[in-house]
């Protein structure tokens, strides 16, 4: 076994590569050209709506699906073809998937029982990492006997004892309870932070992915879409759908025209033109589309109302006002194209009011809508 | 039930106790008739109940026939028929019901399987009794308990295949891949997640598996003589050439059906489940 391992001794973590990997169910291509570093230590998030290929991505890694084409790496070792068993990881299921015929200490004990671990040595782990999770009480308890948050921490608590290279976690929170999701992801952030270990997190909720990650890997049809820091990819989403999917509500993406007005870059919004700024306007000679389209990106806290017309602000009509309690979403209708904005809660604005909204240029975005890219 | 008349409740009854006299009939006949000496056999009309019971007939099957040898014979080659089928047929069944194979190749293979249920069983007896009078190894498989065994777990197999396949896909597969991930190979997640999850299945299977054996009587008849010959043979043997001894039979009859009744009482339980689980998913 220790053979298998490699050079990396127990409780080392090491760092994730994937190299152009591919993998193909029949004529459907799940994951397409996947090439992502996970640096040592890393809290990596796998962030993409159901059907992405994330959860794919996650499973070749720890070996339970084959790998198509590519290489995948843990620390220096190619592990394409090991199994599951050597390629020392830990995963955590979204089921929990807990030994429902073991009791919650079997169940703690079992990676190490596998690895023929002295009596007291496993003992003493079980003890230490029961406290960790704090399930003490509940040792001799089977898994039907425990509550969603419960056997959520036995699950942890299996994957920790082990002190794996890499923690694979799949959508670990989402069958707790609103509440009991918001405390325990707190309680994942510190884990990860004290183990320091590599982990490789998939989630489809954005808000998990924002506060988990150190960066985050938003994936859309098999295809790796941008990998950052949450702040970055948030403030700079690369493509029409990371902007379309961050954020709630979403970024606003309007069609636009981009022309000159007296000489200076403007975008044309319906019939009405706003100065583009220097930023924008240099971008707009990088839009590789034919005619002068583009796709404007805004961030619903970006956009401000006026009651009256200024300048470089677009006409609409309120169409839906939505109170948050601490600030409200006010959808507007410019000539056919919805924007949100998010304004104070005590912002005036009332269904069917005519008001004009503006946006700082230096905080939007342009896109180009042949390759959805980001161009400014 | 919630709502249900009296009327209701009664036609109920009534219909299950009509059902389960006429089930149990024969069976009551038959334990009747076993208690009944020479005399009152001949009595006509036969009497409805024994009125002068006797255990003569018990006591010539044990004692002077030595019946209880051929009950062993049938105990002994119940459960290499039911071990044999049940460990080969779970690590098809585990095989099948994981490893998706090229072409689709699973579906055929079980398929195939179970064609060995479709042809009749006599089909094979005289190249099974031909067979199985060769000497191999120094070793004749006729009228053996292994020769008979393995004709018995080999025709269950289907059997055994079909059901723990319903049972393995019940397991749910990320507690397999739990395992896998915390180390253990393919045959250690069977043995420690599969086996013991899929028990009450296991063993209904294997109590099924046990009375088709106990039961079988065409091939019993043709590949056993006298040394490994089993109960329903035993039971046809008290028809002698010039007459039948009827309350013998009987008795034969009583005998060989009891150990099985109390198998399937005890094990009720994990039939009634194992069956039902089998069959839904299966």
């Amino acid at each position: 076994m220790m053979r298998l391992l490699g050079s990396r001794g127990e409780g080392r973590s090491a760092p994730v590569s994937f190299e152009r990997v591919c993998k193909r169910f029949g004529a459907v291509t799940a994951v397409d050209d996947l090439s992502l570093e996970v640096p040592n230590g890393e809290m990596l998030v796998l962030l993409g709506p159901s059907g992405c290929g994330k959860t794919t991505s996650l499973r070749m890694l720890a070996g339970l699906e084959s790998i198509t084409g590519g290489t995948i790496r843990i620390g220096e070792t190619v592990v394409n073809a090991l199994p599951p068993r050597a390629r020392d990881i830990a995963m955590v299921f979204q089921s929990y998937a807990l030994y429902s015929h073991l009791t919650v200490y079997e169940n703690l004990a079992y990676p190490l029982r596998v690895r023929k671990l002295s009596k007291a040595e496993i003992d003493h782990r079980v003890r230490d990492v029961a406290q960790v999770v704090q399930i003490e009480e509940l040792l001799d308890r089977k898994p039907r006997a425990l509550s969603g948050g419960q056997r959520q921490r036995v699950a942890l608590g299996r994957a920790i004892i082990r002190r794996p290279a890499v923690f694979l976690m799949d959508e670990p929170l989402s069958n707790l309870d609103a509440k009991l999701r918001l405390h325990t992801r707190g309680e994942l952030k510190r884990f990860q932070r004290e183990l320091a270990t590599t982990t490789i997190y998939v989630t489809h909720d954005q808000a998990e992915a924002m506060t988990l990650a150190d960066r985050v890997a938003i994936m859309n049809g098999g295809v790796l879409q941008q990998v950052g820091p949450p702040k970055e990819v948030y403030a700079r989403p690369a493509s029409v759908f990371v902007a379309g999917f961050l954020g709630s509500p979403p970024m606003n993406l309007l069609a636009v025209e981009a022309t000159s007005d007296h000489g200076a870059p403007s975008l044309r919004i319906g019939e009405t033109p706003i100065p583009a700024g220097d930023r924008l306007g240099a971008s707009i000679s990088r839009l590789r589309t034919n005619g002068n389209a583009a796709i404007l990106g805004v961030r619903p806290e970006d956009v401000v109302l006026h009651r009256t017309e200024e300048p470089g602000s677009v006409p609409s009509e309120v169409f839906v006002v939505e109170d948050l309690g601490n600030e409200r979403l006010v959808t507007l209708n410019a000539a056919g194209q919805y924007v949100v904005a998010r304004v104070h809660a005590d912002a005036p604005a009332e269904m069917g009011d005519r008001l004009w909204f503006a946006f700082d240029p230096g905080r939007a975005h342009l896109f180009d809508p042949l390759t959805e890219r980001r161009v400014d | 039930m919630v709502g249900e008349t009296t009327f209701e409740r009664v036609a109920k009854y009534a219909v299950v106790a009509a059902v389960s006299m006429i089930v149990l009939l024969p069976v009551y006949w038959m334990v009747n008739m076993s208690l009944k000496g020479k005399g009152e056999f001949a009595a006509r009309p036969p009497t409805l109940v024994v009125q002068q019971p006797t255990t003569e007939n018990y006591y010539d099957l044990l004692v002077t026939q030595r019946f209880y040898l051929k009950g062993i014979n049938s105990i002994v080659v119940a459960v290499i028929a039911a071990t044999l089928a049940v460990s080969i047929g779970t690590l098809g069944a585990y095989a099948l019901s994981r490893f998706r194979l090229p072409r689709n190749l699973n579906y055929h293979l079980l398929f195939t399987m179970l064609t060995i249920r479709m042809f009749p069983p006599i089909v094979t007896v005289i190249p099974l009794f031909a067979f199985y009078n060769r000497e191999i190894l120094g070793f004749k498989l006729f009228d053996s308990w292994l020769g008979l065994g393995l004709v018995h777990g080999f025709m269950e197999l289907p059997l055994v295949l079909w059901m723990m396949i319903g049972f393995f896909r019940d397991i749910p597969r990320d507690m397999e891949e739990a395992a896998l991930v915390d180390g253990d190979s393919r045959l250690a997640v069977l043995r420690k997640i599969a086996i013991p999850l899929a028990a009450p299945g296991l063993a209904a299977t294997f109590i099924l598996v046990f009375i088709a054996s106990w039961n079988e009587f065409l091939l019993a008849l043709i590949l056993t003589g006298s040394k490994a010959q089993t109960l329903p043979i035993a039971v046809a043997g008290q028809i002698a050439q010039y007459d039948v001894k009827w309350g013998n039979m009987m008795a034969a009859g009583v005998i060989t059906t009891v150990p099985v009744l109390i198998l399937a009482l005890l094990s009720q339980r994990y039939l009634t489940r194992g069956l039902a689980l089998g069959g839904v998913t299966g």
